[in-house]
């Protein structure tokens, strides 16, 4: 080996190998290979066309809630209006009495007013008198619904308690001799068919 | 390899959207330097290769995990392929640890006699360097591939290694000497093996 001035030779040196790595940077200058990049690029596209394909059913899956809810929110606004529709229309045939005989009787009796004489109502006054007529009277054991509605008439009588009772009245048998003011629904031949208690 | 972090940031939202155009303008401006660091880390074109990849592939699919405020994104994607081409390298031995007599660069004699470089050939020169950078310790093997071949300033690459500039210039000067060490070392077994 040669002998040199070890200060000059190492600046010398440094210069060298920064000359020599210059050099391997620049022989190194190349990228990845094209076919890196291309697999890069259709990972690329397939990355995003599975996001997007996700994207559209979520949108769709949200679309689909958004649609249900709006649904069942129309159909909770609008049952108020039919659930007192349904109570009125069960309610009906306790007003107009179709399976129980007390109903029908009172439906029948509906034109008699509380007195003691036959009266023939109109029409609109016994449609008027009904519902209260049939909240009020109860038929009796001797009912007949073969009985036309004209040949009822209303009597009202002074009534002991036990005799109320006997005919199915709604009074205690212990009111003993104790008088009741009621009225009945009778036939033409006096059979009682149905009672209301005015007092 | 600094381009505007505004325009990156730019690119890297388009990136999101799923612009192709804004993908390969940020690979084109990337690649090439990511490549070379793996390369000159690992001495493996494979490895090179599949680093680069993997760097792309993590920002396709999920871009959102760079953060402006954390640096330009040039270093953020060789963080990443820092820590890859560790992991491969672990994975795959090719780290060639330097022996320990190389890392005593107490030896004048070596260090102040680099004229023998100028008697070997362009292509022996580069090729006893590449393996003198090779068989550097990683540490002085990022700096050299980083500011020397890389040509990048000590401030980003310490930014990058996470380490001041002034560790970054004392690893390189110390790099530097290795490597001294190194090539005279493999000219010598070069020379006896012609003889």
């Amino acid at each position: 080996m040669r002998e040199i001035d070890p200060q000059s030779g190492d600046l010398k040196s440094d210069d060298r190998l920064t000359e020599a790595l210059r050099g391997l940077a620049v022989s190194s200058r190349q990228g990845a290979p094209a076919e890196v990049g291309a697999g890069l690029a259709t990972a690329f596209r397939r990355h995003h066309a599975r996001r997007r394909l996700v994207r559209r059913i979520s949108m769709a899956a949200l679309a689909a809630c958004i649609a249900l809810l709006a649904g069942l929110m129309s159909l909770r606004s609008r049952s108020p209006h039919q659930v007192p529709t349904r109570q009125i229309v069960k309610e009906q045939p306790s007003v107009i009495p179709a399976k129980a005989p007390q109903d029908v009787t009172v439906a029948k009796a509906a034109p008699t007013p509380a007195r003691p004489v036959k009266r023939h109502l109109k029409p609109k006054a016994a449609n008027s008198n009904l519902a209260a007529a049939s909240r009020q009277f109860l038929a009796l054991p001797g009912y007949d619904p073969a009985v036309p509605a004209d040949e009822l008439r209303v009597v009202r009588v002074q009534v002991p308690a036990s005799a109320l009772w006997q005919m199915g009245a709604p009074v205690s048998p212990d009111s003993g001799a104790r008088k009741f003011m009621a009225d009945f629904v009778v036939s033409q031949d006096g059979t009682p068919y149905a009672v209301r208690l005015v007092q | 390899m600094a381009d505007s972090p505004v325009e990156d940031q730019e690119l890297l939202r388009q990136l999101g959207k799923g612009n192709e155009t804004a993908f390969t303008t940020l690979y084109e401006r990337y690649q090439g330097p990511i490549y070379r660091f793996a390369l000159h880390m690992s001495g493996n074109t494979a490895t090179a290769e599949e680093v680069t990849q993997e760097v792309f592939t993590l920002l396709i699919g999920n871009h959102k995990g760079y953060e402006a405020d954390k640096g330009p994104l040039g270093n953020y994607l060789f963080g990443i392929a820092r820590n890859l081409t560790r992991r491969v390298m672990q994975r795959s031995r090719l780290d060639l640890p330097i022996e320990e007599e190389w890392l005593d660069t107490g030896e004048a004699g070596f260090t102040s006699d680099l004229d023998v470089l100028s008697e070997l050939s362009n292509s022996e020169l580069l090729e006893f360097l590449r393996k003198a950078v090779l068989a550097l310790p990683e540490q002085y093997r990022e700096v050299v591939a980083l500011c020397d071949l890389e040509e990048m300033s000590y401030g980003d690459a310490g930014a990058l290694l996470e380490c001041s500039p002034g560790t970054v210039a004392s690893r390189l000067h110390r790099a530097r000497a290795m490597l001294k060490t190194k090539l005279l070392k493999i000219r010598l077994s070069f020379q006896k093996c012609v003889k």
